[in-house]
Order: C-alpha cells, then structure tokens, then sequence
C-alpha cells in the first residue's frame, strides 16, 4: 500500500469517527426529546435537567432515573439557629398562611427538586403521630382547600404533634397522588431538639404547620423557605 | 473526478464540516433552547443567523479547495 493511500485511508477513518460521533450526538438528541439529551443534562440546573414532565411519568411507571433518585434523597446537613424562634419544617415554597377556626395555618409546598426530609420547627416532646385521610389530589390547584380538611376527606397524611413551650404544634406531612408515600421517624413520648429530621415525603407534596391562635409569622406568601434553618417566627411565645 | 460527496477515496471536508456543524447547531440549540427564557420567533431568528453563517463558511471552504485546485493544477 502506498503512503497516500495510507494517509488517505487514515483521513476516511477520521472523517468517519467525526460523523459517528455527530450520528450519536443527534440520536441521544431525537430519542429524549422533549427532555434533554444525556449529553447537556450535566449543564442544566435540577428543574430542567429532570422537567417535572418527566418525573410525572417516572412516578407512574414507579421506575425512577438513578440520577434523579440520589439527587431527591440527598439529605444536607442543615445550620439550626440558636435562640428563642421557629424554623420552618421543610422546604419549599409559601403557598398560603391562613388563620382559621382559631388555627394559623403555614402551608409550604415542596416540588420535585425540593430536600424532602422534614424537621421540628421547635424543641419539644413528641405527643402524637397519627395518619388521617383517604384521598390524593393530583396538582397544586386540587390541593388548595384539601390540606385543611380533617378526617377521612382529608388527603394522605401523617400528623405530628408537638408539645412545646408554644403551644400544641402541629406538623402535618401531606402526599399528593404522586408522591403517595409518607415516611415518618419520630413516635410518642420522644423529646426532640429543634431542626431534628422528623420524617420524608417521598416526591412532590405539601407540609402543614399549625399553631395554636393568631400568629404573626416572619415569613410571607410566595416565600422559599428552608427546612431547619429559615426563621419563621421570633419570640419566646406566640401570641 | 471531483465530486461533491466524495473525493479520491475519502469523504468530502465540507460535507463532513457541514453535517458537524449542524449536529453541534441542534445540541447548542436544545440547550439554549431549555437554559434561556426567549420568545420563539427570537429562537427561529438566532437559528437562522447561525445556519447561514454556517452556510457561508461551508462556501469559502468550498471556493478556497477549488481555487487550491486550480493553482496546483496550473
């Protein structure tokens, strides 16, 4: 064989590597659209690296992406402030602050790229863990309305109660049809510090804390909260 | 004989530079396309500057071999 052929041979070779390479590029491209290819999932942030589309569908079948997966159950290590206040139970976003039937109501809406553990708002002595409700709403706009029912109407969920300097704190950990699992850690009679991790919601779903009479929180509507560590009220009592 | 696809035993660069540049358009593209907040219509237009731009190199490429022909040719 004579040196151009060779080097001729070496350049198709080359050529050929090159399309193959571009073949897989746009493959991985057509084969995961709409969701992102393999190939920028790295670059994109959590909510566009796995769209809440695709977590849907993943739910559904029950078979979850590996990435995903650990990246939903990471578990970080959370800064407690010290002194006489409250921290928020989980984290997520405000959707409403409600006072009803003598009750403030905190509701924190977690979605898919939420930390999904829960923890104390305060320090106190664990006096109940109760489950309630029947029912899974699919969306936000199902759950609005649903998280203050009580009873068998109410959706899925795990009730906390705290015995505090407070007052009686409830926290409750309520499921969505998608997230349909509750995991809860801490039983009757147990004390526990403030920021402890009380239990996890598995997927996407809402976190209800109740105090006892008209409390003006330190947080507003459409807040981010983060569990353990945002401030939420600041005093030694409620009222 | 000179072709557009294929020359003397290999793959015309071109083409080759052609089909990369296009395959590199639709993973930019996807990627823009899910990082950045942009009106469609701005996404088409930003598609089309890039794709003829992409077009007008593919050209010089092409005039440039053609011109190293000739010279070696002569």
């Amino acid at each position: 064989m004579t040196d151009k052929k060779l080097r001729l041979n070496r350049t198709l070779l080359f050529q050929v590597g090159i399309l193959g390479l571009c073949l897989i590029a746009v493959c991985l491209f057509a084969i995961n659209y709409p969701f992102p290819s393999p190939l920028i999932k790295p670059f994109l942030p959590p909510s566009l690296r796995w769209p809440g589309a695709q977590i849907s569908q993943w739910a559904e079948a029950q078979s979850y992406d590996a990435d995903y997966f650990k990246f939903f159950m990471r578990d970080p290590v959370r800064l407690v402030p010290p002194g006489d206040n409250l921290v928020s139970a989980s984290d997520g976003v405000i959707k409403e602050i409600i006072f009803k039937n003598n009750i403030t109501y905190l509701v924190i809406g977690l979605s898919f790229w939420d930390v999904h553990v829960v923890r104390t708002p305060v320090t106190g002595v664990v006096r109940s863990v109760e489950q309630e409700g029947v029912s899974f709403y699919r969306d936000a706009s199902e759950s609005k309305g649903q998280v203050y029912l009580n009873g068998k109407d109410a959706p899925v969920q795990q009730i906390v109660t705290l015995d505090t300097t407070y007052g009686l704190i409830k926290v409750r950990l309520i499921t969505s049809y998608v997230a349909s699992r509750l995991k809860v850690w801490v039983h009757g009679g147990q004390k526990i510090e403030k920021g402890l991790r009380i239990g996890r919601i598995l997927l996407g779903s809402t976190v209800v804390v109740e105090f006892p009479g008209k409390v003006h929180l330190s947080v507003e509507q459409g807040q981010r909260v983060v569990a353990g560590e945002t401030i939420i009220f600041k005093g030694k009592a409620l009222q | 004989m000179r072709r557009p696809v294929w020359i003397d035993g290999r793959l015309a660069w071109p083409l080759v530079i052609a089909i990369s540049y296009l395959s590199a358009l639709v993973i930019i593209f996807d990627f823009s396309w899910r990082i950045l907040v942009m009106p469609f219509f701005a996404l088409v237009l930003a598609a089309a500057v890039f794709g003829v731009s992409g077009a007008i190199l593919i050209a010089v490429l092409i005039l440039r071999n053609k011109k190293a022909q000739r010279t070696t040719s002569s």
